[in-house]
């Protein structure tokens, strides 16, 4: 099936400010930004050049529980005219880091089907957890083979730069 | 390319598990594992081994004398890691050396078979051991003139006094923290100094004495090389009393036979002359990072894998047990990778970029970097696998750090329970 990334419905409003936020309710409702509640932020978003972002949300609206049912999804997508960031939202102990990146992963696949990625100078995927930052080791020859098959720069962590 | 093949000596029992227990000595070769695991007895024994043909290529040694190869394993204090059952053989450029226990310790000397042209281009090499108590010497004043010192160390000390005479107490920069060093030869005392301070070696901190005797000893003998390479006049050329008293006879000898040709003569001189004349640098160092700050770790590698690449018969040889020097090792393969892209799409521009996270010259292509793991409970060795040449995250020293992570989250866990 065909998916649209840049369904409308699904996109919030460009924001340019500095600093805000990705929440995840966690109650099968979508993924949305925030900017005046941080208790309630999964990531955070630095955005010190104010650059036009618009946040849309994939699972939950633009994969809804009955598309592609099996695959994973990510939670939500961040864009500019240069930047597509591929944002998956945690917000649990254990072994997140692997099912986030293949719910990245997944999501990326999916985009690549269905867009022209090739359209972004700069391509990322963060797996994002509140509660439990990754725990570093070195992840050379993850990131290495997740760039050489995507195109993607895999990220672990939960501030979202743009640069 | 020269290959190692050990079974049962030491800790190492069945030894490296592919290519029929032959381990590539690559430009750049790494070995990691627990305390214990062999690191060090292989990286002796490579020393010994390149040592020994060497020795060989310039009639030091006999062939057939299976003493030499004893004393050589003797001189590194390691020939109590013999078995009944010791396998040991060596493949260099020129020469092949093996000694097999079982055969009523049979050892065997040949030419590296392969076509006369190949054996024709062995590089005579400068070999240093930089020994893990290395900071020994710093630490205890006049170890320098300490008598029974261990041999390694002993002869370690002896290129490390030659590397602060040859300074003619001007300063050098250190790879790290902006510090420089000076050796007072009247005094026979190293100082460092930087911004507002000058201490005594002695009493700074145990990193920089670790890192300055490494730095010192590679830097001071891969100019000499380089220097030399440039030197026609045999007498220039650093020799012992021995060797060049030995040279010189084999020079006159070829001068005296009235049954050559001037033009044979001058071939037979110029093969001489090349056998006393050391044209690249083995450099074989105990843990690099011995207590140095991951940066500064970062600092000496790369000065080491710039050494490594200042002559292509180079080879730099490492044990290790840190994994950021894995992780800074991948930054110079990725580099020297994304060198190449750079230049041949002509995009200059973006080299500055490159070469403030990796300097130009410490690139190293991955296809000549092998790392070694080191299992000490069975006594074998792995080859770490890589991807395009990156070592792979799975590597012994890594998965400590995840396994430390899981074991903390297991405390989590605990703790949730509560």
């Amino acid at each position: 099936m065909s998916i649209n990334f840049l369904n409308r419905n699904c996109q919030e409003t460009p924001s340019h400010r500095d600093i805000f936020g990705l929440c995840d309710a966690q109650d099968g409702s979508r993924a949305y930004t925030n900017t005046d509640n941080p208790a309630t932020w999964i990531a955070t978003v630095k955005n010190n050049r104010n650059i036009a972002l618009i946040f849309t949300a994939v699972d939950k609206c633009v994969l809804q529980d009955h598309d592609e049912i099996g695959r994973g999804r990510c939670d939500g997508l961040l864009t500019s005219e240069e930047h597509i960031y591929f944002v998956e939202l945690k917000n649990e102990k254990g072994s997140w880091v692997t099912k986030a990146i293949d719910q990245l992963e997944s999501t990326i696949k999916f985009f690549i089907e269905n867009h022209s990625i090739e359209d972004f100078r700069h391509k990322k995927a963060f797996a994002c957890n509140k509660r439990h930052n990754k725990f570093q080791e070195i992840d050379n020859e993850l990131n290495l083979r997740f760039f050489r098959t995507y195109k993607v720069r895999l990220d672990v962590q939960a501030e979202i730069i743009f640069i | 390319m020269s290959r190692i093949r050990i079974k049962n000596f030491g800790p190492i029992k069945e030894g490296y598990l592919e290519n029929d227990g032959w381990m590539d000595i690559k430009k750049v070769t790494m070995f990691i594992g627990n305390q214990g695991s062999g690191k060090s007895t292989v990286a002796k024994l490579i020393s010994t081994f390149m040592w020994m043909e060497k020795a060989l290529n310039r009639g030091d040694l006999k062939i057939g004398n299976a003493n030499d190869i004893l004393n050589r394993i003797y001189w590194h204090n390691i020939d109590d890691y013999f078995h009944k059952n010791t396998e040991i053989e060596y493949k260099g450029d020129k020469w092949s050396l093996s000694y097999l226990a079982e055969n009523d310790k049979q050892y065997d000397v040949s030419q590296t078979t392969g076509s006369l042209i190949e054996i024709e281009q062995y590089v005579v090499p400068k070999i240093v051991y930089i020994p893990a108590e290395r900071n020994f010497l710093i630490t205890i004043k006049e170890a320098f003139d300490l008598s029974g010192l261990p041999l390694p160390l002993a002869d370690f000390s002896t290129e490390l006094r030659k590397a602060q005479n040859n300074l003619n107490g001007s300063k050098i920069s250190l790879p790290i923290n902006d510090v420089n060093y000076e050796f007072n030869k009247q005094e026979g005392t190293s100082y460092i100094s930087g911004k507002g301070y000058r201490l005594n070696l002695s009493k700074a901190s145990s990193g920089i004495q670790s890192l300055v005797p490494m730095y010192l000893i590679s830097r001071y003998l891969v100019l000499k090389i380089e220097k030399e390479q440039k030197e026609v006049i045999p007498e220039f050329i650093d020799l012992s009393s021995n060797n060049r008293v030995r040279r010189d006879e084999e020079v006159a000898a070829v001068w005296a036979d009235s049954n050559k040709t001037d033009a044979i003569k001058k071939i037979d001189i110029d093969r001489i002359l090349a056998k006393y004349h050391n044209k690249c640098f083995i450099n074989i160092v105990e843990e690099p990072e011995q207590n140095l700050f991951p940066t500064s770790q970062k600092a000496i590698l790369y000065s080491l894998l710039e050494f490594n690449n200042m002559m292509p018969g180079n080879k730099l040889i490492m044990t290790t047990h840190s994994p950021y020097l894995i992780n800074y090792l991948s930054l110079a393969i990725q580099g020297n990778d994304l060198f190449k892209k750079i230049k041949a799409l002509d995009r200059d521009e973006l080299k500055e970029r490159l070469f403030k996270i990796v300097p130009a010259a410490s690139c190293i292509s991955g296809s000549d970097v092998a790392i070694y793991e080191m299992d000490e409970t069975n006594g074998t060795i792995k080859k770490l696998p890589a991807f395009e040449g990156i070592p792979s995250d799975k590597n012994y020293l890594n998965q400590s750090i995840r396994e430390g992570n899981i074991l903390f989250d297991s405390l989590l866990e605990i703790e949730e329970d509560l």
